[in-house]
């Protein structure tokens, strides 16, 4: 159902375009990304209708049986791809979770035990100790695991296909740390920008009875007896000599327990007492944990009292700067034994790296070697239990730790942390207990543990992110994206004709000097309606506007305006609608959720994967949807484009739409030619009917274009298309072919009627070397031979957008180049390698009669950090005829070859997100003797510096 | 994975491929059966003519101007109209005229229908009776005759593109047409021309009643490659131009022309719609052999037509005879291999009917104000072959085959007016002669000091008669358009020693300043197109120094009344300025010494561009040779450093790869 740009948005050339129009595309890169990795996480993923309990929060359930449940598992999106994961463990049992190639188990059973089973990682939680909640936080899932426990995994989300990102690997790397050692240092923020107090004051309180002395940190039992759709009164009344009987009123079961605070030891002989007295199916049940449905979400002021006393052990800090893949543990009963005393973590686990702020470092990469001597023995067994000491010994040590293979010992002294925990956490008071309130949706299962965060907060549970549902099942979600550029560069820029900026302006040629400065600030609004995560959405609105500011400066006039007295500078804003479209979900056509969808508007698309014919926003409708459990995905279109501002690059909704129709459809065929390797047929018709003529804003003639005869001109091709996109075995490698055909009425030399026939046909290549990868590049666009004769044979494109050969990177793709002397039309497009000699590539008509290109280049990036990348790309070009230029130019032998484009790029993301995303790149054409008989001896430059902002 | 796999894989698509080509590949290709029964629009094979094709046949014959006159009054009668045809050879001698009604029709000189514009040429009318029709068509077959060569055919198609406000018309707020202000060039008035001396033809260049028309429906005509004369025709009874370039017209008058070209017809490698100007095709014709209702081939000869009407006479231009044209090149032409210095460098210079050599170089005349630093025989002769030089090296922009060097007229005027030097190429078009003169002259005159009192002193001001020829419509001093200048570029403009190149003066001399710009006000020395002042027949300054002169010999020409203009087109004391008109669309350069004005430099025949290389850079060259401080104006004074209302006047515009022989770009830098 995807065809949006296919392009794995960590790359460069997908996300972080800058220019008027480019950030149109990173946008587009990334919502197809956003949804490619939704739909792959529906189908990858095992879904069941039956565990939807939306408002079921509690956490026990009164079965003996345990059933196989298959997880709820919820891609939580938040912009620029940081993903959530949220697992509903809504239901005791055992859940399966599987994710690409991965799977893993999280068994929930009723000896409370929890486990988790991730590729050949095993990690096992301590029993009775209730899994109190998730959150998900920036890239990682987090489960609080009662007091003081927190395990967080982090999905890793891998795009092995650039350009793609259908191979979604989910990579799990638990981790674990070290418990909160005391309270002053675990009081110490992690880092200075993280988790100020209100970042986590809603960190529900724990629940503790006044039975308890304050400072009891114990979680507390509950014996349930069953769950019931009637109760028997009599019954529940003989309940009472064993204790204070709770009834937790729920459809269409009601629970019964018996005791609400009672010790492990106290439930175990109240266990075995109701056992005897018939209860064949009462078990324990842990109520103290912070999210259980024994919680309070209803104190705020009890809340946030608890928040800071508790924020060392509790649900913890959770904010930006927090190290993001870690696994806290503790094992709370073998604290509670020891009550308080012995070292604090720090000494004990001294060559544990910066253990000054609680946390241990990561396993996988440093072993933590406690110096306790204990410990020290067990060194080298595998995995062990940690040595515990002997009042802990009612608790089996294997399951008071959770352990991971790879760690040999991991023990730090339990009786530091007891001591820490006694201290800091309050005595639960009888008021601090409520019963249960139920949730009006699954949705807001972490604010009933009160996690309740700012509105302008992207990265935890935000109505305006659509991580909850504004009304039923009605999504709202808002993308906000400030793009910025500034760009140095010459370009060959004639004087003006009829008047010039200097005296002595003697020449053709003037100053190349050129800058622009361009901001665009994008806001994507999305209404839809869906459950958001078994399904496609039922219905979508989208509305995507974009205020644009630019600022160009030349050193010659006549080159921003046809008005010399535009002077050197041009400044103009603009508004533009990049989407504005109702999507409505038509019927699923299979269990896997096959669909087909319709949708209505001006929306996004593109042909193939690299936009080398049409990426664009054009207003139509499109059917779209899949078959074969995804085998097939395949559009159905009609587009009817829309004129463009000249200067933004953005849809001009004033202007209209264009007398330009295409009539396309593509089927993608995936895992067609090799695993991962998806095949992509393609049938285009477009029909182009623009007789008037049509001044861009500049005052410039667009339409017709001003060269050859500049009469109307109007045409019908059709494409067929044949492409390729994935790996083979190790090599990526995307290929696309076409072949043009139809008629132009009135070629544009001849004035007559002419035959179109021309080819495309480009290659990447491109290999993985650990963190470098190589590419090759090669593309060939026929070229006409003879301007004058009748037949068109010059491959051009409907619009263009390539992510290819370094893309806007490299000098050709992103400066558009005038024809000096041959016409008012650009040699190639900004944004676009085809020398395809049109008025402009957003506004001009497609002109079969131009020069052609081939390319051959060669590229390579490097990630040389996780923020940093380096592209470096090296093209060689050259036109594939230049009959067309010389009768353009009136100048015999023309040479072919226009040089080579070298660039290089450096791409930061500071946060390792693309909600930050900065890049500089410099690129310069070293001509070759076909440039230097088109603009003398010059080697043109562009500097570029961009900053995308995304929310 | 192994090749099977792949090529399995491949297998589908590849089919798929193959099917798709085999379905859609069919659509196209092959020939039109219908295209194979019409004439060709191939003329006969010709050698590669590239200015040295003339040779003993390059002539009109008389039965070649039968065959001619033949085939467009055979086209005529089967569309049923009445038509003027004229036919010239390449120096402008009229061959023929042949009227088909009784009586000449009415002519109207008009850039609209219906007429808005009622100045200058704009809306005369010349009645039925008169010989308006046949000057019309003479206008039209010399304007085919003089645009052409062997390199370039142009046809009034053409020249209607190229003088409008706009190129391409239509394309609004680009600069005008590159040969705006041509259409008043080859004047009646011309001290240049030579004119019909009653017995026969004679040596030319000769003048055209109306100066270059753009009327669609003349054109050239071609034998063996070069170009033998032209054709033109009436029938329509207008004299217009097309103002829409991007129509397919059905233009009667270039049906009836275009069919009696048959033969005769222009090489399809050399007509202006292969040739471009800033990358735009050029028109020819908008109709094609094949277009036409009655095949020209299968016209009946001259004697056999049964066509009523015949050959008429035309007052000033012909009798009633066919007669045969000159052989270009040879002295009978008037234009032949010049002698002398520049007999090596296959130049060629203009003769007269006693075969003496025309302006060979001379000394300034102006020795009154220069004394003896009048321009030099000698420094004459130098300039001219520098630029000469310079143009054999310039990459020309509307010849073909491409590559091929410029052909152009170069002349020197001392500050006079007087033509002290002027050469040409072998095969540049004959249009450059006159033309390049009217250049040298005026930028000689606006670059002087009293250029401003030159014109204050004409005291008879243009005048605009009402259609009785009789009746003043309207009266405009000349000095008008010096008063609108001093507002726009100061109180001494013309009479401050200000450098105007012909550039210069086209920035001021346009429908819109800045040019081109429909938003701007009119140019000060032009009409004012927001009065609907202006048109193409109406320019300004331009036609208004010699619009009396013009329609003095229009009505003598028309009606056989009256006395034909003598040979100067304004009416100053000092006649030899100016005195075959003004030229307004580049190239053409003053000359000084030491910072004083000693005459001026024009050339034409080429895109303007590569015609102001020729002069700028032969002047250039020159004076480093000479080091008699003769050279280009001081880049002090030039027009360039004047920046009216914010828009910097223009000096030079060089183009771009100027040279066949060298990759050098911004060669006019710094000189």
């Amino acid at each position: 159902m995807i065809v949006l740009p296919l392009c794995d948005h960590v790359k460069t050339e997908c996300k972080t375009r800058g220019l008027p129009g480019g950030w149109i595309y990173g946008l587009i890169g990334l919502f197809g990304l956003r949804a490619i990795l939704l739909i792959v996480a529906m189908m990858l993923i095992p879904v069941s209708q039956s565990t939807a309990q939306s408002n079921q929060t509690t956490l026990g359930r009164a079965s003996d049986a345990v059933p196989h449940i298959k997880a709820k598992l919820s891609w939580l999106e938040d912009p620029a791809g940081k993903f959530g994961l949220l697992i509903d463990l809504s239901r005791r049992g055992s859940y399966d979770i599987s994710a690409g190639h991965r799977q893993f188990v999280l068994h929930w059973d009723e000896q409370n035990s929890v486990e988790f089973h991730a590729s050949h990682v095993l990690k096992k939680l301590a029993d009775d100790t209730p899994l109190a909640g998730l959150v998900f936080g920036e890239n990682r899932l987090e489960i609080n695991y009662g007091e003081g426990f927190r395990v967080s995994i982090t999905p890793m989300f891998v795009s092995t296909n650039e350009g793609e990102g259908d191979q979604i690997v989910l990579r799990f790397e638990p981790v674990v740390s070290s418990p909160v050692a005391s309270v002053a240092e675990a009081a110490r923020p992690i880092s200075p920008a993280v988790a100020p107090p209100t970042r986590i004051q809603a960190v529900p309180p724990a629940g503790p009875p006044p039975a308890f002395a304050a400072d009891d940190p114990r979680t507390y039992f509950t014996v349930q007896i069953g769950a019931f759709k009637q109760l028997n009164l009599d019954m529940v009344e003989s309940l009472h000599r064993h204790g204070e009987v709770n009834v937790e009123r729920g459809k269409p079961l009601s629970r019964v327990s018996i005791g609400k605070f009672l010790t492990k030891p106290q439930a175990q002989v109240l266990l075995a007492d109701l056992k005897r007295k018939g209860f064949k199916d009462a078990f324990i049940r842990t109520i103290s944990a912070p999210g259980s449905t024994l919680a309070m979400p209803t104190a705020p002021a009890a809340a946030s009292q608890a928040v800071v006393s508790a924020q060392p052990t509790g649900v913890l800090a959770r904010g930006t700067g927090m190290p993001p893949a870690r696994v806290d543990i503790e094992p709370p009963d073998s604290g509670k034994e020891h009550g308080s005393g012995g070292a604090a973590p720090s000494a004990l686990l001294s060559d544990c790296g910066p253990t000054d702020q609680g946390w241990l470092p990561k396993v996988n990469n440093k072993r933590c070697l406690p110096v306790n001597p204990a410990a020290a023995n067990n060194r080298g067994s595998g995995v062990k239990a940690a040595p515990m000491d002997s009042a802990s010994k009612a608790i089996s040590t294997e399951r008071n730790y959770l352990v991971q293979e790879q760690i040999e010992s991991h023990d730090a002294h339990p009786s530091a942390l007891v001591a820490a925990r006694a201290v800091e956490i309050p005595a639960p008071r009888p008021e601090d207990y409520a019963p249960a309130v139920a949730m009006p949706d699954r949705w807001r299962v972490l604010q009933s543990l009160g996690l309740v965060y700012d509105w302008y907060d992207p990265y935890n549970q935000n109505v305006l992110k659509g991580d909850f549902p504004v009304k039923d099942d009605w999504f709202f979600n808002v993308t906000a994206v400030s793009d910025t550029f500034l760009e140095v560069r010459t370009v060959p820029t004639p004087v003006g004709l009829q008047a010039t900026d200097l005296a002595g302006s003697n020449d053709v040629f003037g100053s190349y000097d050129q800058s622009a400065v361009v901001q665009n600030i994008a806001f994507e609004f999305v209404y839809y309606q869906g459950d958001t995560v078994f399904k496609p959405v039922d219905w979508e609105f989208r509305f995507t506007p974009v205020f644009n500011i630019n600022h160009t400066l030349v050193d010659e006039i006549l080159a921003v305006n046809a008005n010399p007295g535009e002077g050197r500078e041009r400044t103009r804003t603009d508004v533009g609608i990049q989407s504005a479209f109702v999507d409505k979900h038509l019927w699923n056509v299979s269990d896997n959720y096959d669909f087909d969808s319709v949708r209505l508007g001006i929306q996004p698309f593109s042909a193939d994967f690299r936009g080398f014919l049409f990426q664009d926003a054009p207003f139509g409708v499109r059917l779209f949807g899949n078959r074969s459990n995804n085998k097939f995905q395949y559009n159905a279109a009609w587009f009817r484009r829309l004129d463009k501002d000249v200067n933004s690059g953005l849809n001009d909704i004033g202007a209209g739409l264009r007398e330009d129709d295409l009539f396309i459809a593509n089927v993608y065929w995936q895992d067609r030619l090799a695993l991962g390797f998806n095949t992509e047929f393609l049938l285009a018709y477009n029909r182009n009917r623009e007789t008037d003529n049509v001044f861009d804003a500049n005052n410039f003639i667009t339409r017709p274009a001003s060269i050859g005869l500049e009469r109307p001109r109007t045409y019908d091709v059709v494409y067929v298309g044949l492409g390729g996109d994935g790996r083979v075995g190790r090599v990526n490698l995307t290929t696309m072919l076409y072949w043009a055909t139809g008629k132009e009425q009135g070629g544009v030399f001849t004035g007559t009627d002419a035959d179109i026939n021309a080819f495309f046909v480009a290659a990447e290549p491109s290999i993985d070397f650990d963190w470098a990868r190589l590419k090759l590049s090669m593309l060939y666009a026929s070229g006409d031979r003879d301007p004058y004769d009748d037949q068109s044979e010059a491959f051009d494109a409907i619009f263009e957008n390539p992510i290819f050969a370094g893309a806007d990177t490299s000098y050709w793709v992103r400066q558009a180049v005038p024809l000096i002397g041959g016409g008012r039309v650009a040699l190639s497009s900004r944004n676009g390698l085809l020398n395809s000699m049109r008025s402009s590539k957003e506004q001009g008509q497609s002109n079969f009669t131009n020069p052609g290109l081939i390319l051959l280049g060669g590229g390579l990036d490097l990630d040389v950090l996780p923020q940093l990348r380096l592209s470096f790309n090296a093209n060689y070009l050259q036109f594939a005829e230049t009959g067309v230029l010389e009768y353009a130019r009136a100048t015999r032998d023309i040479d072919e070859e226009i040089g080579f484009d070298v660039s290089a790029a450096l791409i930061w993301r500071p946060y390792m997100t693309q909600n930050v995303v900065t890049r500089l790149s410099f690129a310069r054409l070293f001509s070759g003797k076909g440039f230097i008989d088109l603009y003398g001896d010059e080697d043109p430059y562009s500097i570029l510096a961009n900053v995308v902002l995304t929310w | 994975m192994s090749f099977n796999r792949l090529s399995r894989g491949l297998q589908p698509l590849l089919l798929l491929a193959i099917t798709a080509l085999l379905v859609t590949g069919c659509g196209g290709g092959g020939a039109d059966p219908l295209q194979e029964e019409v004439v060709s629009d191939i003329a006969q094979p010709v050698a590669d003519c590239d200015g040295s094709c003339v040779n003993n046949s390059s002539v009109l014959r008389v039965e070649d101007v039968q065959q001619v006159l033949a085939q467009g009054l055979h086209q005529a009668q089967a569309m049923g109209v009445e038509a003027t045809l004229a036919v010239v050879d390449r120096v402008g001698n009229v061959l023929a005229v042949y009227r088909m009604s009784a009586t000449g029709s009415a002519l109207d000189i008009t850039s609209t229908v219906p007429n808005t514009v009622m100045t200058g040429l704009d809306g005369v009318q010349l009645p039925g009776g008169t010989d308006g029709d046949a000057l019309g068509a003479i206008a039209k077959a010399i304007t085919g005759a003089y645009l052409s060569s062997e390199g370039n055919a142009f046809s009034t198609r053409t020249a209607s593109q190229i003088i409008q406000e706009n190129f391409n018309p239509g394309e609004i707020d680009q600069p005008a047409g590159p040969l705006y202000g041509v259409q008043f060039s080859q004047l009646p008035c011309s001290d240049f021309l030579s004119r019909y001396d009653g017995l026969g033809v004679s040596v030319g260049p000769h003048r055209s009643p109306l100066g270059l028309a753009a009327d669609p429906g003349g054109f050239p005509l071609y034998k063996g490659g070069t170009p033998i004369g032209g054709v033109g025709v009436i029938a329509d009874n207008l004299y217009s131009l097309d103002k829409n370039v991007q129509d397919i017209d059905r233009n009667v008058d270039e049906m009836i022309a275009y069919a009696a070209t048959y033969g005769f017809q222009a090489p399809i490698e050399r007509r202006a719609d292969r040739l471009t100007v800033d990358g735009k095709t050029l028109r020819y014709s908008d109709v094609m052999f094949d277009d036409l209702p009655v095949n020209p081939a299968d016209a009946p000869i001259f004697d056999q037509l049964g066509v009523q009407g015949g050959l008429v006479a035309v007052t000033g231009y012909a009798d009633a005879v066919i007669r045969q044209g000159t052989l270009f090149g040879q002295l009978q032409s008037g234009i032949a291999k010049a002698g002398g210095a520049f007999a090596d460098i296959d130049a060629f210079a203009f003769y007269d009917a006693q075969q003496n050599q025309r302006y060979f170089p001379r000394d300034g005349s102006d020795v009154e104000q220069l004394a003896d630093r009048v321009l030099k025989a000698a420094e004459v002769e130098q300039i001219l072959v520098s630029a000469f030089e310079i143009a054999a090296r310039t990459r020309a922009q509307i010849r073909r085959p491409l590559d091929t060097f410029g052909r152009v007229t170069i002349t020197i005027v001392d500050t006079n007016g007087l033509v002290v030097g002027m050469i040409r190429n072998r095969d540049a078009p004959v249009f450059g002669s006159d033309v390049s003169l009217q250049k040298a002259r005026t930028t000689t005159l606006l670059s002087s000091l009293d250029a401003e009192q030159f014109f204050a002193e004409i005291d008879t001001p243009a005048t605009y008669l009402e259609n009785d020829f009789v009746t003043v419509k309207e009266e405009v001093p000349l000095d008008e358009y010096m008063d609108r200048s001093k507002a726009l570029l100061g109180a001494t403009a013309f009479e401050d020693g200000v450098a105007y190149s012909i550039r210069s003066i086209s920035n001021i001399h346009r429908p819109f300043f800045p040019d081109g710009l429909s938003s701007a006000e009119g140019g000060p020395l032009n009409k004012e197109p927001s009065l609907s002042e202006w048109s193409v027949f109406s320019t300004g300054l331009q036609l208004d120094v010699s619009f009396n002169k013009i329609v003095q010999h229009v009505l003598y020409a028309a009606t056989g009344g009256g006395s034909d203009v003598d040979s100067s087109c304004n009416q100053s004391s000092s006649p030899l300025r100016l005195a075959n008109g003004l030229q307004i669309f580049a190239s053409g350069v003053p000359i000084y010494r030491h910072g004083e004005l000693v005459g001026g430099l024009g050339v034409a025949g080429d895109a303007p561009e590569q015609d102001e290389m020729m002069a700028f850079l032969g002047l250039y060259n020159a004076g480093i040779l000479l080091e008699s401080g003769i050279g280009n104006a001081p880049v002090e004074i030039r027009a360039d450093r004047l920046t009216p209302n914010g828009y910097r006047l223009r000096y030079v515009q060089c183009p771009q790869n100027p040279f066949t022989d060298s990759d050098d770009e911004n060669v006019c830098r710094g000189k």
